[in-house]
């Protein structure tokens, strides 16, 4: 199924302006231009093509229902898809293993910071972005490389990857920071620090 | 919280790795601390990065369809106040446009909205008209969005101009709730006389959306304003700005 081709040159913002007006094919067009990459990091995060179908269909219905949630003054709309897949993802994993909900969800704290600039039509940029990252993740340390990604690819609290690794909680946090403060270097270095 | 020990809780906050009181005391801190917000700054394209760092894998044969199948067609109408909602989209453009082409004929320069008028203008003027009226301007590529100012923190409060000034969308929300006896009022105002657009009571969430048309366009306007004002509305604002600004 594919959107009316005039979809295709409307911005981001144009199309959250036809979900406010209840047209589905601007929903439709926001799928097939954002719902890959979601897919692709809920699938990292829970194993399972199912779920993960579910969880960036969830997200994709609660922008169509809810479209003034997406505030194109904070940000890109791949960016909050992301982020919402993101708590998601995180939230079914914490249900599944029962943990509260007690921890604050990372990128919402960002709220309060200036918002950056960014071109949202920027493919190329992207894969950029993202083969950078992968190689500064890479590049770090196998224990630091496991307690960052238990962290924020799992969920898991400081006290769960103490528990799972066996190790101390104290050098959990300290590779944790480790791991966060290479990976920002890095990305410095390779220009993608926003 | 002392900025050292923020400084070390910044990457677990960013992770979201910390317990919610942890949080809400860095977040504390770094509302009034300029080098630590900074220190966080420095973070912020962390989860993004994280989240595009993962490998890439096609989307399953199918998946817009399935979730085309899950939109139903009537659910964003059928949400809590339904009712409420298709009537505060239409109501006020298709009334206004009408009543102010009257009270023009009449030399008055008030049109307001009120329930039998709404009455007669539903038979006129068809739900799915108004909706392609809308649909095609907001769809425009050279809409001109106008963010209004607010003395409340939460409201916000959005016109989108048609360029030529012929119509606009205004998009309200986080109105607060109202006192019982009160209404809002949609003003527009010229250099020499103000219109009282109409009363209304936003929807449970505080939002509100109107599509104005006037005969005469917006270009007489040069700003637009909401006011709490005694059920059945004022001959002009007795209270401050909700939320309003120049167009």
């Amino acid at each position: 199924m594919e959107p009316p081709a005039e979809y295709e040159g409307h911005t981001d913002e144009e199309l959250v302006r036809g979900l406010v007006l209840g047209d589905a094919r601007s929903l439709e067009q926001i799928s097939v231009r954002h719902a890959r990459p979601a897919y692709s990091l809920a699938l990292r995060m829970l194993g399972d093509p199912g779920w993960a179908e579910e969880v960036v269909q969830d997200v994709l219905l609660r922008l169509w229902r809810k479209p003034e949630l997406f505030d194109p003054a904070r940000g890109d709309l791949r960016k909050w898809l992301l982020t919402m897949t993101h708590h998601a993802a995180v939230d079914g994993l914490r249900g599944r293993r029962g943990t509260a909900r007690s921890f604050d969800a990372g990128p919402d704290a960002l709220d309060l910071l200036p918002v950056q600039d960014d071109d949202p039509a920027d493919s190329a940029w992207r894969s950029l972005q993202a083969e950078s990252v992968r190689r500064a993740l890479a590049s770090l340390p196998r224990e630091q490389r496991e307690v960052l990604e238990l962290a924020y690819y799992l969920g898991l609290s400081q006290a769960e990857i103490s528990r799972r690794t066996g190790q101390p909680l104290g050098t959990v946090k300290t590779r944790t920071r480790l791991a966060l403060s290479k990976l920002r270097d890095s990305l410095r270095q390779a220009g993608v620090d926003g | 919280m002392k900025c050292e020990q923020v400084r070390d809780e910044i990457p677990l906050y960013v992770l979201g790795a910390l317990d919610a009181e942890t949080a809400g005391r860095v977040r504390e801190h770094v509302r009034t601390c300029d080098a630590c917000r900074e220190e966080l700054a420095s973070y912020s394209e962390i989860p993004y990065a994280l989240n595009l760092a993962v490998p890439d894998e096609p989307l399953p044969r199918g998946f817009t369809t399935r979730l085309l199948e899950r939109v139903e067609p009537a659910s964003r109408v059928a949400a809590p106040v339904p009712i409420a909602r298709r009537r505060s989209w239409w109501l006020p453009w298709a009334v206004a446009a009408a009543c102010l082409a009257l009270a023009v004929a009449l030399g008055v320069n008030t049109w307001r909205v009120n329930a039998e008028l709404a009455q007669i203008h539903d038979e006129l003027y068809a739900q799915r008209d108004y909706d392609a009226q809308m649909s095609a301007l907001m769809s425009r590529p050279d809409i001109v969005p106008v963010v209004l100012q607010s003395s409340r923190a939460r409201v916000r409060g959005k016109v989108y101009l048609a360029p030529d000034r012929s119509a606009a969308v205004l998009m309200v929300s986080n109105l607060p709730r109202l006192r019982k006896g009160q209404v809002y009022e949609l003003w527009l105002n010229a250099p020499a006389h103000r219109v009282a657009v109409t009363t209304f009571v936003p929807l449970e969430n505080g939002s509100m959306r109107f599509y104005l048309s006037p005969p005469d366009g917006l270009k007489p306007y040069k700003s637009i304003g909401i006011t709490v004002e005694p059920a059945g509305g004022s001959p002009a604002p007795t209270s401050p700005r909700v939320v309003g600004g120049e167009l």
